[in-house]
């Protein structure tokens, strides 16, 4: 519960240092992807806290990699 | 890109970067293949390493003073280009994330146990957003004024353990043939030199372009040679057995330091030099990644989006892996991918520039444009 | 003469009265000119005016306007008065008829005053008037003459009480700026050694000096001097470290950017270094820019003793730096996380010590530095006959029976008394106080994380420095950029026969000190 409202916060707290500075020069698309990280991140970390698994992209470069990992390594074996 | 550096800021940065997290996490992984014979496999990296080099500094002064992105753009067509930005983009990022998880992984093991390791990470995560809001120049700065500490506890921390090395470790040589020397030699051409392919992003910022071959070729051979240094090390100290068995072992060399009975428990040097490197570069790779996004997605200013990545940073390097064993299974396939985003990356770039030269001159009929690149 | 009052639309309402007037020439008419005076400065009872007229209508009239205690009254009459007055007898013609005579003639034939100006208008009228000068009016003319009559009590040449030195020049700086410029000129003869005033402040018009070595320092650098210092718009500038706030680079930095010194052979060897000196009338306190992290390390004696003995006082002036800034975090991270980093006998004592302390180390250690900064702030405050007294009972009496009630360990006040000598070992003020400010965000990231913390907090503070720079020139600098040659007299002191070269980020164009190899050497 404290970890939620910490990850909230400082979610609240980022934006609130860099978003008056970029809205005064009008950054639109800054903002846009400032916000979409921020928010990503920050649901992420409320997942994480709540200990919902959650898709590991480790895993997705395995499954690419992966293979050509296990070739060489048996390949030189 | 407005940063300037100096060509010899860009060999440090080379050499940080090569050097890197290599030194704590890299020996255990050759050692752990070819066992005596790994200092061999170091031998070999450090060579491929080099021609990986040759290869990126070819690419990379392709266009001296265009970014990675933004000479993907020029070269592969603008969507075809941003695709492959972005997907450099990932790649960085992924790579931040396993930086900050090793460091993680290393402080709660071994010096810090009852930290938790979110903390770790959130003031790792901040001082990379404080040193890619400051920019490149100011990391190489700061990198330059720690780099006459490193030399210096990296001789110090040689000078001590030769008493300990037992040359018998070594032996016996080739004895298992050279495959399991090459497999040790992917990691280490892998993580020192591919991921070199970030200063490709870093290139247009180096004041003067001829000097980037040189710089970069220098810096990178000499990180190698650290990292080889300490592989040496770790099997003349402590022995293959006892080195494949430590996931740390240049950590495990700092703690056999017993000069007197004075100068024990330095390993807090060590972690202070491995942190040092390990630093500079993630905060390089975080810096090459604020401006890659800014680069692809078209943003005008770079700045401003180092908090929510770095926010961002912290929550992935948490869900990367479960625990720390399942999080080394990596080492069997990541070198592909930085040979992905290196080796293949380059050569792509390469081969695009010569068909459109190529093209060029058939399309023009003797109009003398061929020095137009 | 037309009027132009109210041609201007000045920001404050209230001085719009006194924009005008300040642009305003002078009338022709004497006793308009004195009636404005007087009411300007409000019968300021210090405001001296002297009118001489003579009978008969044509006659010599004029008024002499000084302020006493401001003007050298002794050059007044001598140079002023008794030489008008005398030039009126021998200007009487047949029928003793005086001449008229005009400001011009009185500069050029009269007035045997060392210099004189003339004065447009009363802007500069009440400046002059208000430095020490002395103004003469001539009725019948629309132009002032002010002439050189400064002299004023000061302090005089003193030893200077905050950089003393061992060996080399006692004397410091001065309130008066005259007397600071005439001091560094008589340790740079060379023409090329060059001044600019300007007053700066609305209200207390002060007046600022600029000094440079025309050649040696970088003309950019001179113009970057000027124009901060021309955009100053401030009611008063009573001391340099207005000025030093309101150029520096950075605001939001605890690092010092500007260099100052009490001391003009300081002043001379920075200015021969290619700096910039700046200087203010009324504190002895001389600004030097562009200013390195190494400069606040630098003490003049350094130069003055051999050359192998300022090597190793410059190293311990670094461990200083290095105790100072770490010496408490270290100690509460160490004490508190990694016991086991220090040797068994003396982790023994050290756990016998804490034993009965009822605080936490790092309550312990803010405790102790925060006490130490009010005995010395007290310090500074005492009067000279309690002094002694109150510090001796403050820290020996007080440290010593905590100790002894179990409140704070032994080691602790030795750490913390280490760290706060450690500190006066910089030469420089300014950087004292850097490093005391940030010891404790240090001691607090000690406190929580440790060694971790403290690493973190190094390369937090080595970035913030990094990206600093002063005047253009990057701050950290020769470390970082690393310039090799420049290491010469970074923490080593290289023999005066082997600098060949001046520093090279602050002088590109003027580099050679020295003919090489040193002729001055005697062959062995």
């Amino acid at each position: 519960m404290v970890a939620i409202a910490g990850i909230v916060l400082t979610a609240v707290l980022i934006a609130m240092l860099e978003v008056p500075a970029m809205r005064k020069r009008r950054l639109k698309k800054e903002l846009f992807l400032f916000f979409a990280i921020l928010l990503l991140a920050a649901g992420i970390g409320i997942a994480q806290s709540l200990h919902i698994t959650l898709p590991n992209p480790l895993d997705w470069v395995a499954a690419v990699y992966g293979p050509i990992g296990r070739l060489v390594d048996s390949a030189l074996k | 890109m407005n940063e300037r550096i100096s060509g010899r800021q860009f060999a440090l940065m080379a050499a940080y970067v090569a050097i890197g997290d290599s030194m704590l996490v890299l020996p255990s992984i050759p050692i752990n293949d070819a066992q005596q014979n790994a200092w061999i496999s170091a031998l070999v990296g450090l060579a491929a390493g080099m021609m990986v080099v040759w290869l990126l500094s070819a690419a990379g002064r392709l266009y001296p003073h265009l970014t990675l992105v933004q000479a993907a753009e020029q070269l592969l067509g603008k969507w075809i280009g941003k695709a492959v930005s972005a997907l450099f983009v990932a790649y960085l990022f992924l790579s931040i994330g396993a930086h900050t998880r090793e460091i993680g992984d290393f402080l709660t093991t071994q010096m810090m146990p009852e930290t938790p390791i979110q903390a770790i990470h959130i003031m790792y995560a901040g001082i990379l957003a404080m040193a890619a809001r400051l920019g490149l120049e100011t990391i190489a700065r700061t990198g330059e004024f720690f780099f006459s500490f490193f030399i210096v506890f990296l001789a110090a921390f040689i000078l001590f353990l030769i008493p300990d090395i037992k040359l018998n470790n070594l032996l016996p040589v080739l004895d298992g043939g050279i495959k399991p020397i090459l497999r040790g030699s992917i990691t280490m051409t892998a993580y020192p030199f591919m991921e070199l392919a970030v200063l490709l992003m870093a290139i247009p910022a180096v004041r003067k372009p001829q000097a980037i071959h040189a710089n970069f070729m220098r810096g990178a051979f000499m990180g190698g040679a650290v990292v080889l240094l300490i592989i040496l090390l770790s099997i003349l100290v402590l022995g293959p057995d006892y080195a494949t068995r430590s996931i740390y072992p240049s950590y495990a060399l700092a703690k056999k330091i017993n000069v007197g009975r004075f100068f024990q428990r330095l390993e807090v040097i060590l972690a202070f030099m491995w942190l040092l490197t390990s630093f500079i570069k993630s905060a390089i790779f975080f810096k090459v990644l604020q401006t890659a996004i800014a680069q692809t997605a078209g943003l005008r200013t770079e700045k401003r989006l180092e908090l929510p990545l770095g926010m961002l940073v912290v929550c992935f390097s948490l869900i990367i892996s479960s625990n720390i064993i399942d999080f080394h299974e990596a080492d069997h396939y990541w070198p592909y991918m930085d040979m992905t985003f290196s080796v293949i990356l380059s050569l792509v770039l390469l081969a695009a520039y010569a068909i459109r030269r190529a093209a060029r001159r058939k399309g023009t009929t003797g109009s003398g444009n061929k020095g137009k690149d | 003469m037309k009027e132009t009052k109210g041609k201007k639309t000045p920001p404050a309402q209230a001085n719009s009265q006194d924009q005008a007037i300040k642009t305003k020439p002078i009338m022709p008419s004497l006793q308009d000119n004195l009636e404005l005076i007087r009411s300007q400065l409000g019968n300021s009872s210090d405001i001296v005016i002297r009118e001489l007229s003579y009978p008969g209508g044509d006659g010599l009239a004029l008024a002499v306007v000084y302020t006493d205690g401001l003007a050298d009254k002794q050059s007044v009459s001598e140079f002023i008065l008794e030489s008008a007055m005398l030039r009126d007898q021998m200007t009487r013609g047949e029928g003793g008829d005086a001449v008229r005579v005009s400001p011009q003639t009185l500069v050029n034939q009269v007035l045997s005053i060392s210099d004189t100006r003339d004065v447009p208008n009363y802007g500069s009228l009440f400046n002059a008037l208000l430095s020490g000068e002395t103004i003469v009016l001539v009725d019948g003319y629309a132009s002032a003459i002010a002439a050189g009559t400064r002299g004023w009590r000061d302090r005089g040449i003193n030893e200077t009480l905050t950089e003393t030195v061992v060996r080399g020049p006692k004397e410091a700086f001065t309130e008066t700026l005259r007397t600071n410029t005439a001091m560094i000129r008589r340790k740079i003869k060379d023409p090329n050694l060059w001044l600019e005033t300007r007053q700066i402040g609305r209200v207390t018009e002060t007046d600022v000096a600029i000094m440079f070595i025309k050649g040696i320092a970088d003309d950019k650098v001179v113009e970057e001097v000027r124009q901060r210092l021309d955009r100053i718009d401030i009611d008063g500038i009573l001391e340099s470290g207005y000025i030093e706030e309101l150029i520096q680079d950075e605001t939001y930095t605890p690092f010092p950017t500007v260099y100052n010194s009490e001391r003009p052979d300081v002043v001379a060897a920075e200015l021969l270094e290619g700096k910039i000196a700046i200087l203010v009338d009324g504190t002895p306190m001389v600004l030097i820019v562009p200013a390195l992290f190494v400069s606040f390390l630098h003490a003049a004696e350094d130069y003055y003793h051999r050359f192998d003995i300022s090597t190793l006082i410059r190293i311990l002036r670094y461990i200083g730096v290095f105790i100072a800034l770490f010496g408490p975090s270290l100690y509460v991270a160490i004490t508190t996380y990694h016991q086991e980093m220090l040797p068994t006998q003396l982790l023994y004592s050290l756990a016998a010590q804490r034993e009965g302390i009822p605080f936490p180390a790092f309550i312990e250690a803010i405790m102790m530095e925060v006490a130490f900064e009010i005995l010395r702030e007290a310090g500074l405050r005492m009067p000279r006959t309690i002094g002694p007294a109150v510090s001796i009972v403050g820290t020996l009496v007080i440290g010593q029976a905590a100790v002894e009630a179990g409140i704070i360990s032994a080691a602790m006040v030795i750490v913390v008394s280490t760290t706060a000598i450690a500190s006066f070992v910089f030469p420089s003020y300014s950087l004292a106080n850097t490093m005391r400010m940030l010891r404790f965000p240090l001691m607090g990231l000690a406190a929580t994380f440790g060694l971790y913390g403290i690493i973190i907090g190094t390369f937090a503070i080595v970035l913030h420095v990094s990206s600093l720079r002063s005047f253009g020139v990057p701050y950290m600098s020769p470390f970082a950029p690393l310039i090799l040659s420049d290491q010469k007299d970074a923490i080593f002191r290289i023999p005066h026969w082997a600098q060949f070269a001046r520093p090279r980020l602050i002088n590109r164009n003027n580099r050679k000190r020295q003919q090489k190899p040193s002729s001055a050497k005697p062959k062995p």
